[in-house]
């Protein structure tokens, strides 16, 4: 996907670009807040890295800028402030996502795809990975036809992995997203719940869905059927 | 210590002592002033009606005389007074109608009857003031009796210097004792400023003098030592933070310096190189959460949230955490016990009581044996809403409850489980800016941590 990232740290944002392009991205990069706002608004981006602190417009000024200008682009913004005011200042002015600094570029990583692909705000009542369904209005989930018999964190963990059925979630953003912890638990919260999870959706005979990428995060995905070893 | 400089002349008018004391004197001098001259002319009336009625009785006698016995009677009764020179301050002098002195011993001639003031020529050269009454005896002739002024004029002189004297010695009087107070003062005033200024230059255990009079000065000077108690135990709190910080942080950056450096010197394959770097960065991981953590409770504490305050539901914020965590003791060989009230709620901030609470569970699961039980209990009582985490753990010493909820501070069993010694500071910040008491007791065995929420106002 084609990534902007607007960075005026000459360091981070070679690394950013670096890192990114490795993994398959196409990626500009801007020094300043000007530039950045040019850029955003002028060309098709799939997704918008934008620091907190530029020189000339800082971050937010961008993001209130291109929201005002009717640019949907989501953007993640990356900060060496990691106060919960910031954040919320940041959501406010119209970021999607935010990223303390410093942070493991898996993180980011992951972080941009599920921003990039988040799927559009369908008020759709059901979902599917492979033989799973997720309802929604019921809260009931099956696998193979089967009731999983969930708690309701339990769901609500299943519910994020599918709306990011494919891709890479990292722990942070599992604790963020379905727990809302913005900070980080001394004990094994998320690996505790993930096991499971899986406990009650990976049963006996059937391919597993959920897996533990490691030094990453996790991933549930349909199994593939090229691949006869996927148990 | 330093003493004060000598008072100057400039500083001394300054000084509102000295200003008041020359005041005071000056009211003073005034007051004995008027009570002189009050007194004075009191004194002086008395003293001329003395001399008056003296005069008068003499001048009474003759006139029965001329009465009784006619002119030559008078002229006797003259004649006989002068001659013996009795009472020699009385003068007397009989004069016909021609203005012709008869007899008599007094010089001026009368103006008329009635009382006047001369000046008699005394006959050696000189004057002296005489008080005379005059009246008319027979057809035409007027009977003059004179008596001397002088006590009259000596008690003014006497009066008079008196009161200078009195005025001047009020007024110097006066002036030593506002000189001396204003000196006083300026001393006292000047040993604190001394003081001060030490304190400005960062000897923040210098106190300022007290006298123990319990005067203006003294309870200013105790009012300034109090703030600077406060200021100095901000300051060396302060100053622990940063040695903290210096000290937890330091250590693990050490560590991770050793293990880089070892990691570059003797790694002998790419595979050990990556394990190294992978660990390193483990190891950063946990030093800059400790750093996010420090971050956190100082924001806080700086209370920067409380304007976004909002009702929270406790209670589903409670059953949250208890739910994820019942699940997470299980695996740590521990059990989650709940007795939580339904439709409890404060105002407050969210996020904060959601990481104060999981700090405290997590405290719970970490610093007991395994099979213990922890329970989060919630209870909506008069006083307000009570959140409980409780456990049958060791427990912690009451000498160490207080010193606990400081930054860093962890107690030597604690030593060995991984952590920061944030935890509870972090729930004593949340516990501050929601006005929360938060309360270790002992749970008779293990430890019982209160947050006591203040009650909802109507």
């Amino acid at each position: 996907m084609k990534i902007l990232v607007v960075e005026d740290d000459v360091e981070t944002a070679e690394y950013l670009r670096r890192g990114l392009k490795e993994a398959g991205h196409a990626v500009d990069v801007a020094a300043n807040g000007r530039d950045g706002l040019f850029m955003a608004a002028g060309e098709a981006y799939d997704v918008l890295v934008i620091d907190r602190m530029l020189p000339g417009l800082d971050g937010l000024g961008i993001v209130r800028t291109i929201r005002e200008a009717g640019v949907k682009t989501p953007v993640l913004m990356l900060t060496t402030m990691s106060g919960v005011n910031e954040r919320v200042r940041g959501l406010e002015a119209g970021a999607d996502d935010y990223l303390a600094k410093p942070f493991a570029f898996a993180e980011l990583a992951a972080r941009l795809n599920a921003l990039a692909r988040r799927p559009p705000i369908a008020a759709s009542s059901a979902l599917a990975v492979a033989d799973l369904q997720l309802d929604l209005v019921k809260r009931v989930a099956t696998r193979a036809g089967r009731r999983l018999d969930l708690q309701p964190r339990e769901f609500m963990l299943l519910e994020y992995l599918m709306r990011n059925a494919g891709r890479i979630v990292t722990r942070t953003m599992l604790l963020e997203n379905v727990w809302e912890y913005h900070f980080d638990p001394k004990t094994s919260v998320v690996e505790t719940h993930i096991s499971r999870l899986r406990g009650k959706l990976d049963v006996d005979g059937l391919p597993p869905l959920l897996h533990t990428v490691r030094g990453f995060g996790y991933v549930l995905r349909a199994p593939d059927p090229t691949d006869p070893a996927a148990a | 210590m330093s003493s004060a400089p000598p008072i100057r002349p400039t500083q001394l008018l300054r000084s509102s002592a000295f200003r008041l004391g020359i005041a005071f004197a000056g009211l003073t001098a005034t007051a004995a002033v008027i009570l002189v001259a009050v007194a004075h002319w009191a004194v002086k009336r008395d003293l001329r009606q003395q001399i008056e009625s003296v005069v008068y009785v003499a001048a009474a006698e003759l006139e029965q005389t001329h009465a009784a016995g006619g002119l030559a009677a008078l002229l006797d009764a003259l004649d006989r007074r002068v001659a013996s020179g009795q009472r020699s301050q009385m003068q007397f002098s009989l004069v016909a109608p021609d203005l012709r002195r008869i007899i008599g011993n007094l010089e001026t001639l009368p103006a008329g009857p009635g009382w006047a003031d001369i000046g008699e020529v005394l006959p050696g050269g000189g004057a002296r003031g005489m008080r005379v009454l005059t009246m008319s005896v027979g057809s035409g002739y007027m009977l003059s009796v004179g008596i001397d002024r002088e006590p009259i004029t000596a008690l003014e002189t006497a009066l008079s210097r008196a009161i200078w004297v009195v005025a001047a010695a009020i007024v110097a009087l006066a002036l030593a004792v506002g000189f001396g107070v204003a000196r006083a003062s300026h001393r006292r005033l000047g040993l604190i400023d001394a003081r001060l200024d030490e304190i400005g230059r960062g000897a923040l255990d210098v106190r300022l003098p007290t006298s123990g009079d319990r005067d203006e000065i003294d309870r200013m000077a105790g009012a300034m030592n109090a703030t600077l108690d406060r200021l100095a135990g901000a300051v060396s709190a302060v100053e622990q933070v940063s040695n903290d910080i210096a000290h937890d942080l330091r250590t693990p950056l050490n560590r991770l310096r050793q293990r880089l450096e070892r990691a570059g010197a003797t790694a002998a394959s790419a595979d050990e190189l990556r394990k190294a770097i992978d660990d390193a960065i483990a190891e950063l991981d946990v030093t800059l959460g400790i750093f996010a953590s420090m971050l956190r409770i100082a924001q806080i504490e700086a209370g920067a949230r409380r304007s976004a305050f909002a009702r929270v539901d406790l209670t589903a914020l409670v059953d949250g955490v208890v739910e994820t965590f019942t699940a997470v003791a299980e695996d740590e060989g521990r059990r989650l016990a709940s007795a939580v009230a339904r439709g409890v709620a404060v105002t407050g901030d969210r996020e904060m009581l959601t990481q104060a609470l999981v700090n405290l569970v997590e405290n719970g699961l970490r610093h007991t044996p395994r099979a213990s039980t922890v329970t989060v209990s919630l209870v909506d009582g008069p006083q307000g809403p009570v959140l409980a985490v409780a456990d049958d753990g060791p427990g912690i010493p009451a000498a160490d409850r207080v010193r606990v909820l400081q930054r860093f501070v962890r107690l030597e069993g604690a030593r060995s489980t991984p952590g920061s010694g944030l935890g509870l500071a972090l729930v004593a910040a949340v516990a501050e800016v929601h006005g929360a008491a938060l309360a270790l007791d002992d749970n008779g065995p293990g430890l019982r941590v209160e947050l006591r929420f203040p009650a909802a106002p109507d």
